[in-house]
């Protein structure tokens, strides 16, 4: 009795574990295959279900798991793009799909990337992109600062980064605060500002910097183009 | 006729060499750690060969040790040889030179296969489309933005494995932070594929926590460098590089 249980248990079980459907092929250039050829199956919303790449012998398995409409695309550098529909009315099911690749006519461009990168360097100052970093929600600048890696605030508002707290927090350039910050940090809206600027060796003199060998950090808010004239109309405090 | 056919092959056969190129795609690798730095990367890649070969540009080494503003005190190694990582598809593996405290190591390890989750997310890097995928790799999860338009397997460092050529990608402190900055084209040399491990210690990924992330024994090397007096109290072997748990662990 105990038996039949258990083989009936592995019957069923079998068959929920593989609802998988398959899809396997060659993919090659007139005979000669095509290796890490990229496979992407989407589903009939257009989202990638799965993919692969062939292998150095140009084959390929991916596997659907479930039924329905696919679409099966290969694209290989140098070749143009191939895509077929796939229909699978059952599950458990296997199809062959071969490609013979056609030579792309024009080659991929060249590219240069020239956007502005989320963090970028400048001798002793880190710059974070504003809008890299923000995720939307942020209203006062406090808020965008939190979501900066390496700067911490903490629940009273006190800014930190590493263990060190800031000497100041300045904008454009200019200190209206001091060890006061708080009433910007707390205050100020995120929209006018563009970077935010890491100034590590920071000298309170402007003349003595490079020279007294500081270990003090300050930050730079700066500002949008729009934005910089406004700036004393917008402060709101309290 | 016949000589028709013999030049029109001859011509066939010398443009189907193009095929046979390199590609070049250049990194801008932004290291926030300790000490935040930019480094310029290659990945060069050979479709016709499965070959791709990821080399780290000269890094810019100022004085040997340098103390900062929390007292730590940080020592810098130039590396004689280029860090580089070899992956071949064919031969399914990763060969990788890399100098840990002023020693060159060449390391091989069978290529990890990372599992990609492709994300329903896409956004512009200028005109060129790019869908997010998210990857657990040795102890870091990735956020990848990759291109289907550019079919190619590769990423850099051992970022390898996504349908498309990866533009940005980081660990999601973003301590690590790579930026695609151009590809290029060029002629085929065997030279740029060429990995050079002469006189240098040749160990398996297995080892290579135990060097990389000493744990107890400081080196004579480094103890070396320290100035005259210090007094070493304690000592903690904290894991801050790229991999940083292993499969085997």
């Amino acid at each position: 009795m105990m038996n039949k249980i258990v083989t009936f248990l592995m019957i069923i079980m079998s068959s929920l574990c593989s609802s998988q459907n398959r899809i396997k092929g060659e993919i090659v250039d007139n005979e000669k295959p095509v290796m890490a050829a990229s496979i992407i199956l989407n589903d009939s919303l257009g989202k990638i279900h799965a993919y692969t790449h062939s292998d150095e012998l140009g084959n390929y398995t991916i596997i659907a798991t479930k039924i329905g409409k696919f679409t099966l695309s290969i694209n290989a550098l140098g070749y143009e793009k191939q895509s077929v529909e796939v229909f699978f009315e059952k599950q458990n099911t296997e199809k062959i799909f071969n490609f013979n690749l056609i030579s792309k006519a024009t080659e991929l461009k060249e590219v240069v990337i020239k956007s502005n990168r989320p963090i970028s360097f400048d001798g002793d100052k880190v710059i974070f992109n504003a809008k890299a970093f923000s995720q939307g929600n942020e209203q006062v600048v406090e808020d965008l600062l939190k979501k900066i890696p390496g700067i911490n605030v903490a629940t009273d508002g006190t800014i930190k980064v590493g263990n060190q707290e800031v000497e100041k927090v300045m904008i454009d350039g200019d200190d209206f605060f001091e060890k006061g910050y708080k009433i910007l940090t707390k205050n100020m809206p995120v929209s006018p500002i563009e970077n935010v600027e890491l100034l590590r060796k920071h000298s309170n003199n402007k003349l003595l910097k490079g020279i007294e060998n500081s270990d003090k950090v300050a930050l730079n808010l700066t500002l949008k183009e729009g934005y910089k004239r406004q700036l004393f109309g917008n402060l709101k405090l309290g | 006729m016949k000589k028709i056919i013999l030049i029109s092959t001859l011509l066939f056969s010398i443009t189907t060499n193009a095929q046979n190129r390199i590609i070049n795609i250049e990194y801008e690798v932004f290291y926030n750690t300790e000490k935040p730095n930019i480094q310029i990367a290659n990945l060069f890649v050979c479709e016709s060969t499965g070959e791709a070969i990821y080399k780290k540009g000269p890094a810019k080494q100022k004085s040997e040790v340098e103390k900062d503003e929390f007292n730590n005190l940080s020592i810098n190694f130039n590396s004689k040889k280029t860090n580089y990582n070899y992956t071949n598809q064919k031969k399914d593996s990763i060969f990788s030179l890399e100098s840990i405290a002023g020693e060159e190591y060449f390391i091989f390890e069978k290529k990890p296969i990372i599992k990609w989750e492709l994300v329903d997310e896409e956004k512009l890097i200028d005109n060129v489309k790019v869908s997010k995928a998210i990857g657990n790799f040795r102890g870091r999860n990735y956020i990848a933005w990759y291109s289907i338009d550019y079919p190619i397997p590769f990423g850099p460092w051992k970022l390898h494995g996504l349908p498309g050529l990866i533009f940005e990608v980081h660990d999601d402190s973003k301590r690590f932070n790579w930026y695609l900055k151009k590809i290029n084209y060029a002629d085929y040399s065997a030279d740029v594929f060429k990995i050079d491990s002469k006189d240098v210690k040749q160990i398996s990924i297995q080892e290579y926590p135990k060097i990389k992330y000493n744990s107890g024994a400081m080196n004579e090397k480094l103890t070396a460098n320290f100035p005259r007096g210090t007094i070493i109290s304690k000592e903690v072997s904290i894991r801050n590089g790229l991999e940083i748990k292993f499969e085997w662990e």
